[in-house]
């Protein structure tokens, strides 16, 4: 197959990072640059409609199709994944570099699968490489942090298999469709399962655990792949799903809550993934144009504010070691550049007028409004709130500002710089510029963000949020400790599972081994030594020496008879002969 | 701060401030919270101490934990 407009981008990805590690090693950086570079331009030369299609068995499957939704968020991933191997440029580990290409690969495929089983075994071909970006950081906590992701996202990735074979069963169709049945088990399944990679509240547990424990660049791509490619799913089939409203307004508020809590800077930023995904599943659940729109244009926006957001808590990591605020403090002065770039993407994802959040979370809320959910609104507006102050307020203060702990932070490599510029251009240009951005959405755009009255609520809301965190601030310096979160379901019993099933089982095998071998050992006592039966005396255990004399006469006197007969018969033959 | 950034912020406080009693009405079909100019510096001002306080007693409630909770015995 010539490689032309309608060349599946998934698979160029794919390619790409199969033959990455066997280019030299200093060309490798480069090729993860153009590798996503050649993906973003297939991705946007596709014109609508079904470009590949192969036969499984009975079933047509489409591998790439494209349409209006598709190609936006394939635009994206492709080019985060751009803007992410640039901020990790420095890294000369193939296999990470493997891992994010293939991840990416995974992404995209889900993005324009056209049928089920595609989007399956794309969606599964992402969770291995991105849990290798974070056993990749090393340590006894990356490890088991990431052995729980993937545990999440195996147990997931069944759940949706097990849809898609029910789905397939009850109605035989296998091609992506809007699921309308509410009473239908395999929509159910399907939906959980794409929950668990939206992070929906309570299935969201892995995000928190894990991505603060990922490598500094691994992060960003975890921070933009994976629970977005959900988002499109659900946008794809569960568009209208009022579930969907509720569930995305808890995630919303849940995350804001919960990242308060938190002292490692990485760990806020990923508790505001979930907060900001809660937006878009609550648009996907609004199910309107607008809400539609809203959502997919929001998924753009913070795809790219939470990857800057990442970069920056990554460079402070990179640079001095530290993640968390109780260890961090006082860096302004001597990371500058940083602390601004990392500031483009907190007034972006605070949805300061100018910046992409404004114009892509505003359309969201807006939306709710409109289809009559005035509390969703108001709840949603509040989530905001809460994002400004840990985002916006809460981190920088701790982390750039505070108390002076003399860290002496290392020079960052240069192409950090130029990923987090990268990011924070795209975060202002949008928001500048908002039509570059709603051009491209699914259905055309009937919402004016810089409106007189949006721009005085919006500056009302954040200058008065700022009031309450001047007021107050002395009280939220970051404290040592974690945060209790329905992690706690399995990894506190996993401890009394250890007990239960492996010490204790243990236990009683090594009880029942000893009590068996006792016994046999009192039964071999029998045939061991029959004297005993007879003698009662001897010992318990037995000895050749105590046997040894007798025997030694017994077959003495057996020898001395043997030779006396035959010394018999020959004297008598001996005579014989002689007569 | 800076004083220059006090001063900005004190001029976009007294234009949001403005702009709500400027942006114009029509209670007919307003929502209600739209008739009050500073319903928003409220709504923020309220919501970020409710969120504080809603975060820091659930904290203290059960939530937070030592560094080694899971790691213990």
């Amino acid at each position: 197959m010539p490689i032309d407009a309608t060349f599946p981008p998934a698979l160029v990805m794919l390619a790409g990072a199969l033959l990455l590690p066997l280019l030299p090693r200093n060309s490798r950086s480069f090729f993860s640059l153009f590798v996503p570079l050649l993906a973003l331009g297939l991705v946007w030369m596709a014109p609508s409609g079904v470009h590949l299609t192969l036969e499984l068995m009975d079933y047509p499957l489409v591998v790439y199709k494209v349409d209006r939704l598709s190609r936006f968020f394939g635009t994206i991933f492709a080019l985060i994944t751009m803007i992410g191997s640039l901020f990790a440029f420095h890294v000369k580990k193939a296999a990470k570099q493997t891992a994010a290409l293939l991840y990416a690969a995974g992404a995209l495929g889900v993005t324009f699968a056209g049928d089920l089983i595609t989007l399956f075994v794309f969606w599964e071909l992402m969770s291995l490489p991105s849990t290798y970006l974070i056993w990749a950081r090393g340590g006894r906590e990356s490890e088991k942090a990431g052995m729980r992701y993937l545990m999440f996202h195996l147990f997931g990735g069944g759940l949706l298999f097990a849809g898609i074979l029910v789905h397939t069963g009850e109605t035989g169709r296998i091609l992506i469709e809007q699921l309308t049945a509410r009473d239908s088990l395999s929509s159910w399944l399907i939906l959980a399962g794409v929950a668990v990679n939206a992070a929906v509240v309570p299935l969201h547990a892995w995000l928190p655990d894990a991505y603060p424990k990922a490598t500094v660049t691994g992060a960003v791509f975890l921070s933009a792949l994976t629970t977005k490619t959900a988002v499109y799913v659900l946008l794809r089939i569960f568009p209208g799903w009022e579930v969907l409203i509720y569930l995305g307004v808890l995630m919303a508020l849940y995350g804001v809550v919960f990242a308060f809590l938190a002292n490692d800077i990485r760990e806020i930023l990923a508790y505001h993934i979930i907060s900001q995904v809660g937006y878009m599943v609550a648009g996907a659940g609004i199910g309107t144009e607008m809400a539609v729109n809203g959502a997919s244009a929001h998924a753009f926006s913070h795809i790219l504010y939470k990857a800057l957001l990442f970069m920056g808590a990554g460079a402070v990591l990179h640079t001095t070691g530290k993640s968390k605020l109780t260890e961090l403090g006082g860096l302004a002065q001597k990371q500058p550049l940083i602390l601004w770039l990392y500031m483009i993407g907190a007034f972006s994802i605070s949805g300061f007028p100018l910046f992409n959040g404004f114009i892509s979370k505003s359309m969201v809320v807006a939306a709710a409004g409109e289809a009559h959910h005035s509390v969703v609104m108001f709840l949603l507006l509040l989530a905001s709130v809460g994002t400004f102050l840990s985002v916006g307020l809460k981190l920088p203060c701790g982390a750039w500002y505070g108390e002076n702990r003399g860290l002496s932070p290392l020079p960052p490599p240069r192409n950090m710089y130029l990923g987090m510029a990268a990011a924070a251009f795209f975060c202002i240009l949008h928001g500048v510029a908002p039509g570059l951005l709603y051009g491209m959405l699914p259905y055309s755009v009937h919402f004016a963000p810089y409106t007189f009255s949006h721009v005085v609520e919006t500056s009302q809301i954040l200058i008065f949020t700022f009031a309450a965190f001047w007021v107050i601030r002395k009280q939220l310096a970051g404290e040592a400790g974690i945060t209790l979160d329905v992690d706690w379901f399995y990894r506190r019993p996993a401890r009394w599972v250890q007990k239960i099933f492996l010490e204790d089982l243990e236990a009683a095998f090594t009880k029942v081994e000893t009590l068996s071998m006792d016994l046999v050992g009192k039964l071999s006592l029998l045939s061991k030594n029959p004297m005993l039966i007879f003698t009662k005396s001897g010992g318990k255990y037995f000895s050749p020496d105590t046997y040894r004399p007798g025997i030694r006469t017994l077959l003495l006197l057996v020898l001395f008879t043997f030779v006396l007969i035959s010394f018999w018969g020959l004297l008598g033959h001996l005579f014989a002969v002689i007569k | 701060m800076s004083k220059l950034r006090w001063a900005l912020l004190a001029i976009a406080t007294v234009g949001s401030l403005w702009g709500g009693f400027a942006t114009p009405h029509h209670p007919a079909h307003d929502a209600w919270w739209n008739r009050i100019p500073v319903f928003f510096a409220l709504f923020g001002f309220f919501g970020c101490i409710g969120i504080i306080f809603l975060a820091k007693s659930l904290g203290k409630l059960f939530l937070r934990k030592g560094e080694d909770y899971y790691d213990a015995d």
